[in-house]
């Protein structure tokens, strides 16, 4: 890192009261040292380079089909595999596992894949048994070859099993951080974990009681060997989204306690939450073998002792969270995840020290008071929508903009109908300036639906026949800003029997077809500069944002459902086909493409995972996507002004 | 009787459905070839079925899935069966549970195919 982005860093974050901003620079400053490529934290974290660029907008391609012209013989409205701006590098079938999150971690001298798998059940390639699903680890060194290394199941303790219920079952979230990375308190400890990484996953996702899930960490050195090391927070219901700093230490869990919990010290039962029934359980897992508890927090009436009705966000009680994202000495946390979104800025030093300060409540880490919720609270905001958009991911982005901090958060809600129910709004991904943290502003406004960003460019044939009605009626009741826009709604069914003439439509895929998340990762080059997008049935997409004003659609890759087989690289095997089928209205089935989250490594690549079980791809940028996702422009016909990123 | 029965429950609900269509061809052209998977598939009620049932009727499943995301109560499971067909080709028994356990679809997928539903019940939409 150079002087010049650690300076720009600190001015980025300028609107943070200065003694915290030091504090966490000196704390980072003497990590740093220690530090490796994966994740970037605090000084590491890029910082972006925003302009005012006039780049033209273009209309992306139309996604390629199977049956380009329906006929008699081939009613096959599916996509076919689809690049713009990109190249399909690798692919693994994952053994048709359905997939939530895909990580990449540098690990040593070799690029490790931990793939993390929805419920369910499959046979294992290496070993050829029925595994219910857990994790998915593979070496991606070279990303045209990957080789599968080793499949993690869910651990029974969930009690799912292939012949009985997977209500509870899943390992949907991962992290990993390395031993040299943590933090240690003695040389012993730092002995200990030297050369060592470790993975924290949930393990089981269900809102039942007594509680039969948890999150866990394995030790994950030898990626073909995982050991388990340490279960974590036992008895617990929902787990979702965690996010670990490898820098500190400090996980923040998503999950909430059930009954079985009761015994456990860091038990806090009695939080409440509408929606996902789900909050943040904080521990420092520096020495992950001995998780140290710190706090429950959330959003404030979510605390045991809260009383309705509640006095910010849109329900009583407010809607629970998806998953936190760490930045900084800020904590960005999305509530909602489809529906009655409400965003959070906290600051991290204040949510970590609350209940160790003087006058803190005797019981302020289970059950704070409102005011010690409140306490670490910088801003929130709801989105537009209100009630049909949700806060599912909310990535925030440092930059400078003409030498002054500019610092926006990337948020998305989570579609969650299939084939664009009549009624509800296509789920949306905005674009906030966060610069003023009390006061969020909506930016990059869609002038065609106040309520969408122009991150929602059509990719083809998203819109061509689908009626949004603007406005929902909805009336909201705190916006953060000025601008309370309402999100259009979907006005009509769009199965192909309400359209005979057009039945292919991004909305005609069984599937859901929106938004679901982000990338989370603050890796250069593509850091501020392009927001990479998974779309489910719309596959994956990229914005440039360098200009964050004026957002423009620059890639998109649609994964082939997989008709060929489970084996490795989708190869023949027993089975016509990985991608499994997705049911819409009226019965109408479709095995199709579902892509489900993405992330990027520190090579630059792209890897997406689908919810259909059709597998991980990994995908490079090509064309104007490249040189924009580098920081260049290679548009021919714009008129454009000089951006101030050319210094990397 | 019972293909009938669930036939009938289709072709009512979705006539103008190209799936139930080819489905009308599908019977129509091949109902002495019906393989016992299918003919056992087709036994299914949906609406009604469990997951013992369908157990019961079809066996282990060759591959589950149940995508809920952060409340696997507001999305079903869905079991997928393997059938060999003795000709080198294979192809999927799709059974799809709804949020309260009990068979919403249940449809064949062909080898590079378009699935064919069986039988399906109208759900109330959900969102997420």
């Amino acid at each position: 890192m150079s002087r010049k982005k650690n300076r720009l860093f600190r001015k980025a974050l300028a609107s943070v009261p200065i003694h915290l901003t030091i504090t966490t620079i000196s704390v980072c400053a003497s990590v740093y040292a220690l530090a490796q490529s994966y994740p970037p934290y605090g000084p590491d974290i890029p910082l972006a380079h925003f302009d005012h660029g006039k780049r033209p907008h273009v209309t992306p391609p139309k996604p390629n089909l199977i049956c380009p012209v329906l006929s008699p013989s081939c009613q096959d409205a599916r996509t076919a595999q689809s690049e713009w701006n990109t190249q399909l590098l690798g692919y693994d079938s994952l053994d048709g596992r359905s997939t939530y999150q895909p990580l990449v971690v540098h690990q040593g001298n070799r690029y490790i894949a931990y793939m993390a798998h929805h419920a369910g059940c499959a046979i294992n390639r290496l070993n050829l048994n029925n595994e219910v699903n857990g994790t998915s680890l593979l070496d991606v060194t070279n990303p045209q070859h990957p080789i599968y290394l080793a499949h993690i199941p869910n651990s029974p303790s969930d009690g799912a099993t292939c012949t009985g219920s997977l209500d509870a079952a899943g390992n949907q979230m991962v992290h990993v951080c390395g031993g040299d990375s943590l933090p240690s308190n003695s040389r012993a400890e730092e002995n200990r974990k030297r050369g060592h990484y470790y993975m924290l996953r949930t393990n089981g996702n269900a809102s039942g009681q007594p509680g039969v899930e948890s999150h866990e960490i394995w030790d994950t050195t030898n990626p073909s060997s995982p050991v388990l090391l340490k279960t974590i927070d036992s008895g617990a219901t929902n787990t979702h989204k965690d996010w670990w700093e490898c820098y500190s230490g400090v996980a923040y869990l998503v999950g909430n306690d059930g009954t079985a919990s009761a015994g456990s010290p860091d038990s806090a039962p009695g939080w409440q939450q509408s929606g996902s029934t789900q909050h943040m359980k904080i521990y420092n897992l520096h020495d992950p073998a001995n998780p140290e508890y710190i706090r429950d927090f959330g959003f404030v009436g979510q605390q045991p002792t809260a009383t309705p009705p509640a006095i910010e966000g849109l329900v009583t009680p407010p809607t629970g969270i998806h998953g936190p994202i760490s930045a900084g000495d800020r904590i960005y946390a999305a509530y909602g995840v489809g529906g009655n979104g409400a965003i959070q800025i906290l600051d991290r030093s204040k949510v970590l020290n609350g209940c160790k300060a003087s006058g803190a409540s005797a019981n302020c880490a289970k059950s704070p008071t409102q005011s010690e919720m409140l306490a670490p609270q910088l801003g929130w905001f709801t989105l537009p929508g209100t009630s049909l958009q949700g806060g599912h991911t909310s990535f925030p982005i440092f930059g400078e903009e003409n030498g002054k901090p500019r610092n926006l958060l990337l948020i998305t809600s989570e579609e969650g109908g299939n084939e664009c129910t009549a009624g509800s709004a296509p789920h949306a991904a905005w674009l906030y300036d966060v610069t003023d943290e009390a006061n969020p502003k909506y930016i990059a406004e869609d002038p065609n639906d106040p309520a969408r960003t122009k991150m929602d460019v059509p990719n083809g044939f998203d819109y061509k026949w689908v009626g949004i009605i603007p406005g929902n009626g909805v009336t909201d009741n705190h916006c953060g800003t000025t601008n309370c826009s309402q999100s259009g709604i979907y006005g009509a069914s769009v199965t192909p029997q309400d359209s005979p003439t057009n039945p292919n439509n991004f909305c005609n895929q069984g599937a859901r077809f929106g938004v679901h998340s982000s990338t989370e990762l603050f890796y250069p080059p593509y850091y501020g500069r392009l927001a990479i997008t998974a779309w489910f049935t719309g596959g994956l997409r990229v914005f440039d944002i360098r200009n964050p004003d004026d957002p423009r659609a620059i890639a998109y890759f649609i994964p082939a459902p997989n008709d060929t087989g489970c084996g490795p690289q989708g190869g023949p095997s027993p089975g016509p086909g990985c991608t499994m089928a997705n049911t819409g209205r009226d019965g109408h089935t479709v095995n199709a493409i579902h892509t489900n989250n993405v992330e990027v490594d520190d090579r630059g690549l792209i890897y997406i995972a689908d919810r259909a079980g059709t597998g991980m791809h990994i995908i490079k940028l090509t064309g104007q996507a490249a040189a924009a996702g580098g920081g260049n422009d290679n548009d021919n016909d714009h008129d454009h002004d000089h951006d101030n990123d050319h210094d990397h | 009787m019972i293909l009938l029965g669930v036939f009938g429950l289709a072709s009512i609900s979705v006539a103008q459905d190209t799936e139930i269509a080819s489905l009308v061809t599908w019977i129509c052209t091949s109902a002495v070839a019906l393989d016992a998977q299918t003919k056992q598939a087709l036994k299914i009620q949906v609406g009604s079925a469990t997951h013992e049932d369908v157990a019961r009727l079809m066996g282990k499943p060759w591959r589950t899935n149940n995508d809920a995301d952060c409340e696997a109560e507001q999305y079903g499971e869905a079991w997928e069966y393997l059938v060999d067909e003795a000709n080198g080709k294979f192809y999927r028994i799709h059974v799809a549970f709804n949020k309260d356990g009990k068979v919403s679809v249940v449809a064949k997928i062909p080898q590079r195919g378009k699935p064919v539903v069986l039988a399906y019940i109208a759900e109330k939409e959900h969102q997420h």
